[in-house]
């Protein structure tokens, strides 16, 4: 620009001024001034108004497309002091969806709770929680709960709402009428191990010259306890223990499914079978059993036979051990009792082979006083059922296990009190008119007794009749007032599952609806009406009662010292538990023959009839839990079938019989008729035939509705028990057919190196037995780099009972939605953690195994490459990550997923994405809920990884190994799960990846999974 | 046909329009489809290709409101009919190019009587397969994340290591380049068809169409080259289409997917199932629309011979399946294969095998090639058969997986169902609109190919000996 111009315009130009050369650069002669000094007169400049135009244009167009849901967000005015958001509270509490009883840690979140976990300090369940602990979130959510108090008319089944005042004044008035006359009141109730709550129920009844609470459990271990009183002389539930046992042999017992304490026995069972050790032992267990249940999947040796014969085999093998060989004192009482129990003759009667008898026999006396013998069918309610506890008590005496093995005296369980022969007996009376008032609670006779309508029948004669049950169920038609309880997360209270060992009961969420605490309800009607009901009306409250009771009655006992009882109240609080009773060593009791002679002739029975036997269900129970959906999707462990109970049979029977599965049969007990479908169940006894109690509900709301059939109608009812086992009973083919909606598609792994195993003998001589063949594989690429943490797990496929805890505390931790019967019919289940379960060898006594599945985040995965969005990637701490936000739904990566461990969004699962209002309250906030279209998987709980590392970073720690857990692991009673860094060597992780029985499935792909299974070993 | 009674036969074997025809009558034969009210048969096949399609909108409209869950798929069956229709229709859509291009570089003249609706049908049927891809996506107004264009979104973009990514490309680049392939050839013909108009608006529209086509020497060499370029262009996509298509098994770690002849044997089968569609069509077209002097037997027998030797190598790709299996030593492999032909699919399989291998052994006489009922019977046939291979191989692999408890039997609900119904529409309806505005035989083309007359009626050669 130096050169002089030739041509120029103006002066300053020619003279190349600088202005001049500015105003040449520049592209016009007046710039666009800037907003800041824009003019006054001209308040938007040209393009500032164009701009704002386009932006207008689209912002309208957009504004235009997006759905705008109106959003209200309320903060609090004043936040309680406790609450910070995002963070969750943990309050200890107790579980209480079956009497066992197990310690919890809620999480609460913006004062709801979301989650429970087992609390790991409680010496019971030890930080286990068994899957209906998982989802009892469901049931505090349960949309079908009554809002409030309701006055019925009988036999309408409908109610109107009434004020709780009204309620309480009618009540007050009736309770003086019956307390003036002749005051016979009953009080239903299911267990309860809560020390205070039997104190106000009994201060309650006693109000009354007739009062009595009559305990009873649909699923009842009665037979146990009287047995026990006619061995010991003491009715008491022992406590059995598991954790000590070398040798197991059960009867028809499932005491790692649903019996008592499974939690607490499968932590006990495990720890006996982990092979952790230096020293190479395990446990061996034989199960004797007429149905498969989870319990005889997990036995090294399992018998079937007929419904009935387990008290046959029992006595053979006690006439073995005691007559043959002599082990053990014997009187005349057990002499003539086992005198027609000979092996050779059990065994021709009931197909079981003479030496197996023997050879347990002799197993049991080589581990004497390290052995338990459990029987406990649940309401067995027939005198061969009694007999088998009696031999049970006998076999135990003998080998010297009662006491150190099965504790009758120094910590006994409460966690089942009930019996039918006093519900049956409350139903007489109910008969004969007898019965002034009744009140119900966490019990549905209506239901369990429907057979017959014998509690409706009975209802009618009780002039006043109020249900504490927080629904309007079957019962619900046949009482004057439903007045509902709080769910257990909403109320006070505490439990005493073994004698001594107190938990406390925390609300964490104030009532979701206008219910009161079933104890409340008769501390207020004790003040309202003119009986005195003792210390109960001392109080203003449950709460104060509670804490009375603990003041005077429970801290006194602990020994704790502390400086005053709000100090010790405070902590019980803080912990959750507290023990009082620190002698857990039995001592064994003198064995009192004279039960036996109480029984009618023993009889072997040869018949060829078809014998049937009711059993609980691992997620449905006692039928309590048949409107909770995770439950009712919960695949059963043994057949994996979800959202129905069937009647299963012997696969030779079924061919004998052309009966094909799902085919519809009658079921005739003689007394009750009944149509339900079939399920070939391999390890059936050929003349068994089972089906679950807990189904069939008429009104336990939405979900579970019409769910099956009700089997308790099949139970053989008499004036004083209820017979579950041993029914004889006539099948028919109906010739219609149903579908049952199955998660698992093949039963066998057709000769699959997918689980590996190996007998005890093997492994004790080559701790890589089974799992010898190793693939050494070349790639011609590097290795991912994780240079901080790398996570693992590893599952132990020897501990891992199938109990399926894990898929349900996944379900909520993860807001996995369940999807229903058709769309599991369609294999489209959601579980982000399923258990395998495949058979081997013999389909009329197979060998079982379970197999945890979840994603393996591989470290090669298949399904990152295919992914065309990539919605899914691979972090730099070996996580395989989803993306959800990203994900377009090809589905590849599902197709390619060689473990199939990923699940879509077929349509859109309200129940998770747009839950029934409250269940919405239950969702994770940490977890996003996923639309339709988009595909999900196991993240390795990604949100408790970020949500311990962040804790580690705020004490400037590292994570140490252990603290954290998914959500899998924490559950599973077993500890079959470890998770936990890989890049740690010191982390138990990184020790059991080099475990010689570990190894990665499907290794040979090279997808080089993170997941590492041990081996299973059979201690055959 | 006059010479083929004499050597000619063996001297020229190539199938040729009869000898009659002169070039007006080319240019009326071929233009009266465009210029008549179209009769009855038009009006009844179209009806027919739209109550097919709107089987086939109520289907989409039903899967896009609720969402896949309305197929018969499960979590670990993610793919069945969609994809299987995807890579019939590409496969369907591969006949076109192979003739217009590889036919051409080729100079087998013959293609000329049938490749202007070959080429058209290439078209329709890979749009009509694009469709799944976008149908079969959880969420598909989002499936345009799948090209890699510049967004606000950080640094996410697409991955290039997924197969179903390079299918993008592959056939999006595949219907351009077929699109232009066919719009060039399209250009003499449609200003052809400008000339010949009566009406303004036809003027207009043809006319804008043919790009100011003259007709003269150097519009004339402009297009010879660049017809010439896009047939070079296009001849590798023919083989390189399918083999990506084919790459999104291939590259998996399914047995019975994960298998590296699949490229070969995909494209065999896609010139397989598209020749026959071709035929079906042309058997169906030349007797609807009089053209039966263009394409006679002599092209359809040739176009025979084509599919009964690509049966064959499909027929060879399926044996030499099972040799790998049984030789690669791996029972999930061996597991597969013995399943697809003895399992719960082993239905589908032999319908495949006999629709493909079997039926197509006719073909190997005379009579039976030039058999019009029994050539269109056996063109149906395979046209099933190539549908059920790729849904063989889809369906009957994933459905037994490596771990049997996530085995799993795919049956198809009414609405799979309705949406391969509606492909039928969407392609019928495309290509009958086709016969009716476009020339459906290559006139400008043909004309070159029509033997010079002498008075004797002897001929002498083509024009083009002579150009």
């Amino acid at each position: 620009m130096s050169t002089k111009l030739t041509y120029w315009k103006t002066l300053e130009q020619k003279d190349r001024t600088e202005e001049a050369i500015a105003a040449e650069n520049r592209e016009f002669f007046v710039l666009p001034k800037e907003n800041d000094e824009a003019d006054q007169s001209q308040p938007v400049e040209r393009r500032d108004f164009l701009k704002l135009l386009g932006m207008g244009a689209a912002m309208t167009a957009i504004a235009a497309c997006a759905r705008r849901p109106v959003e209200k967000i309320i903060p609090y005015l004043n936040k309680p002091e406790e609450i910070t958001f995002g963070v969750p509270n943990w309050y200890a509490s107790t579980c209480n969806e079956c009497p066992a009883a197990c310690g919890t840690l809620v999480k609460t979140r913006e004062g709801r709770p979301i989650k429970m976990e087992g609390n790991p300090n409680h010496p019971v369940s030890k930080g286990g929680l068994c899957a209906r602990g998982q989802a009892s979130m469901v049931n505090l959510y349960d949309p079908d709960r009554l809002r409030g108090p309701v006055t019925m008319k009988r036999k309408a089944g409908a109610g109107e709402s009434i004020e709780w005042g009204a309620v309480d004044s009618i009540i007050g008035t009736a309770l003086d009428q019956i307390s003036d006359g002749r005051g016979n009141v009953r009080v239903l109730m299911s267990t309860t191990t809560s020390p205070a709550t039997k104190a106000a129920v009994q201060q309650f009844a006693s109000a009354f010259r007739g009062g009595e609470v009559v305990w009873f459990d649909p699923i009842s271990y009665e037979n146990v306890i009287a047995a026990q009183e006619l061995s010991y002389g003491t009715a008491v539930l022992p406590r059995y223990r598991f954790n000590k046992a070398d040798y197991i042999l059960s009867f028809g017992s499932d005491f790692l499914g649903t019996q008592i304490s499974p939690v607490e026995f499968t932590k006990g069972f495990a720890a006996k079978r982990a092979l952790d050790g230096k020293k190479p032992s395990m446990s061996r267990f034989t199960a004797i059993e007429s149905v498969p249940s989870t319990t005889g999947d997990n036995a090294d040796r399992r018998i079937p036979v007929k419904p009935g014969d387990e008290l046959a085999v029992a006595a053979a093998i006690a006439h073995t051990l005691i007559i043959q060989q002599g082990h053990g004192a014997a009187d005349a009482a057990v002499r003539s009792f086992l005198s027609s129990y000979d092996a050779k003759t059990v065994a021709a009667s009931t197909g079981v082979d003479a030496k197996v008898i023997a050879t347990v026999a002799s197993e049991l006396w080589a581990n004497r006083g390290r052995g338990i013998v459990i029987g406990g069918q649940a309401a067995p309610g027939n005198t061969q059922a009694l007999a088998l506890e009696l031999v049970v008590n006998l076999l135990n005496s003998a080998l010297g296990n009662d006491g150190a093995m099965i504790d009758g005296t120094a910590r006994p369980s409460n966690q089942a009190l009930g019996s039918y022969a006093a519900a049956l007996n409350l139903i007489t009376e109910m008969m004969n008119g007898s019965v002034d008032l009744l009140l119900i609670r966490g019990v549905n006779p209506a239901y369990v007794f429907a057979a017959n309508d014998l509690f409706a029948k009975a209802s009618a004669k009780v002039p006043l009749i109020i249900s504490f049950n927080d629904r309007l169920d079957e019962t619900s038609e046949f009482v004057d007032y439903v007045c509902p309880d709080h769910h257990a997360l909403e109320s006070w209270g505490d439990a005493e599952p073994q004698r001594g060992v107190f938990s406390i009961q925390q609300p964490t969420i104030s009532p979701l609806f206008n219910t009161r605490a079933f104890q409340e309800s008769l501390l207020m009607w004790a003040q309202k009406s003119k009986c005195s009901a003792g210390a109960l009306e001392t109080y203003n409250n449950w709460y104060d009662f509670l804490r009375g009771y603990w003041q005077k009655t429970i801290y006194p006992t602990t020994g704790v010292n502390a400086p005053s009882f709000n100090a010790f109240w405070d902590s019980v609080l803080r912990d959750g538990v507290i023990v009082a009773n620190h002698n857990d060593n039995g001592s064994s009791r003198s064995f009192r023959s004279s039960g036996f002679s109480t029984l009618p002739a023993a009889s072997l029975n040869n018949s060829t009839d078809m014998y049937l036997t009711l059993y609980t269900p691992m997620g449905l129970y006692d039928g309590r839990h048949a409107n909770n959906a995770w439950l009712q999707e919960l695949p059963d462990p043994v057949t994996k079938i979800t959202w129905d109970n069937y009647v299963s049979i012997a696969p030779a029977t079924a061919k004998t019989l052309g009966l094909n599965k799902g085919d519809i049969i009658k079921v005739d007990t003689g007394s009750t008729q009944l149509e339900a479908p079939i399920h070939i169940l391999p390890g059936m006894h050929p003349q068994g035939l089972a089906i679950a109690v807990g189904y069939g509900r008429t009104k336990s709301g939405k979900v579970g509705n019409g769910v099956g059939v009700n089997a308790f109608a099949l139970a053989a009812i008499n004036a004083k028990a209820a017979n579950w086992t041993g029914i004889a009973t006539k099948i028919q083919k109906t010739g219609s057919n149903m579908m049952l909606a199955c998660t698992q598609g093949h039963q066998t792994m057709e000769g699959r190196p997918i689980v590996k195993e190996a007998t005890f003998e093997e492994f004790a001589k080559n701790p890589h037995a089974g799992n010898e063949e190793h693939h050494h594989l070349i790639t011609m690429w590097d290795k991912h780099k994780y240079p901080g943490h790398k996570w693992g797990m590893a599952i132990n496929l020897n501990t891992c009972t199938g109990c399926s805890a894990c898929v349900i505390a996944c379900q909520a931790e993860n807001n996995i939605p369940t999807v229903g019967k058709d769309q599991v019919a369609r294999d489209r289940v959601m579980h982000w953690m399923r258990i395998d379960r495949y058979y081997k060898g013999d389909e009329a006594n197979p060998e079982v195994v379970n197999q945890p599945m979840l994603c393996q985040h591989c470290d090669n995965a298949p399904c990152e490459t295919v992914c065309p969005v990539i919605a899914t990637a691979h972090s730099d701490e070996g996580l395989n990550q989803q993306i959800y936000n990203r994900c377009v739904g090809t589905r590849y990566c599902a197709n390619n997923c060689p473990y199939k461990a990923r699940k879509f969004n077929f349509l859109t699962y309200d129940s998770a994405a747009n839950p029934e209002a409250p269940l919405h309250l239950m969702l994770n906030p940490e977890v996003t809920v996923r639309t339709r279209g988009v595909m999900e998987k196991c993240t390795f709980c990604v949100q408790r990884i970020e949500e311990k590392k962040s804790w580690a970073k705020d004490r400037g720690i590292a994570l140490p190994d252990g603290e954290l857990k998914t959500a899998c692991q924490q559950s599973c009673p077993a500890d079959a799960i470890v998770f936990g860094d890989a890049n740690n060597p010191d982390s138990k992780l990184a020790k059991l990846m080099k475990n010689p029985r570990g190894y990665n499935l499907l290794a040979e792909l090279n997808t080089a999974p993170a997941v590492t299974y041990l081996t299973k070993i059979r201690n055959v | 046909m006059k010479h083929n009674t004499n050597a000619a036969e063996y001297l020229e074997p190539e199938p040729h329009p009869a000898d009659s025809l002169t070039y007006d009558q080319v240019t009326r034969d071929v233009c009266a489809p465009l210029e008549r009210v179209p009769g009855r048969g038009w009006w009844m096949a179209f009806s027919g290709a739209l109550g097919l399609l709107t089987i086939g909108l109520i289907s989409i409209y039903k899967l896009v409101t609720t969402g896949i869950g309305v197929w018969g798929l499960n979590n670990t069956i993610g793919w069945a009919y969609d994809i299987t229709n995807f890579v019939f229709w590409i496969g369907i859509g591969h006949a076109g190019t192979l003739i217009s291009a590889i036919l051409f570089l080729f100079r087998q003249k013959w293609r000329t009587a049938i490749n202007r609706s070959a080429e058209a049908m290439t078209i329709f049927a890979v749009m009509t397969a694009g469709l799944f891809p976008l149908l079969h996506t959880g969420r598909p107004w989002l499936a345009f994340w799948l090209f890699p264009y510049p967004n606000t979104r950080g640094s996410l973009w697409v991955n290039f290591r997924s197969p179903l990514l390079w299918d993008v490309f592959a056939v999006s680049t595949y219907f351009t380049i077929s699109a232009v392939f066919w719009y060039i050839g399209l250009i003499p013909d449609i200003a052809t068809v400008r000339d010949r108009a009566r009406n303004k608006i036809r003027r207009v529209i043809y006319g804008a169409l043919s790009m100011g086509w003259t007709g003269s020497m150097r519009n004339w060499m402009h297009y010879e080259m660049v017809y010439l370029i896009l047939a070079g262009l296009s001849t590798p996509l023919v083989l390189s289409v399918h083999s990506i298509v084919s790459f999104d098994f291939a590259v998996s770690v399914i047995p019975g997917w994960h298998t590296t002849i699949f490229p070969p044997y995909f494209v065999a089968g896609a010139i397989f199932s598209g020749f026959a569609m071709v035929m079906t069509l042309l058997i169906i077209v030349r007797k609807v629309v009089h053209l039966e002097e263009y394409i006679t037997v002599r092209h359809l027998e040739n176009m025979c011979k084509i599919i009964m030797a690509t049966g064959l190598m499909v027929g060879y790709a399926y044996a030499s399946e099972f040799f790998i299996a049984w030789y690669s030593g791996s029972p999930y492999e061996q597991f597969t294969f013995v399943n697809r032909a003895f399992g719960p699919y082993a239905w589908a399989y032999w319908t495949m095998v006999s629709c493909n291998v079997f039926i197509p052994q006719v073909f190997w006489f005379k009579k039976m090639r030039t058999n019009l009922t029994i050539m269109f019977i056996i063109s149906i046939f395979v046209n099933i058969g190539m549908w059920f291979e790729r849904f063989v191989i889809i369906v009957t692999s994933l459905h037994r997986g490596f771990l049997p408890s996530e085995w799993s039997y795919f049956t198809p609900t009414i609405w799979d169902i309705g949406l391969l119904i509606g492909s039928f529409g969407i392609f019928f309806t495309l290509f009958l609109l086709f016969t009716r505005v476009l020339p459906m035989i290559a006139m400008a083309e043909i004309k070159s190919i029509l033997p010079f007359k002498r008075k004797g009626g002897v001929e002498y050669g083509t024009h083009e000996d002579v150009v």
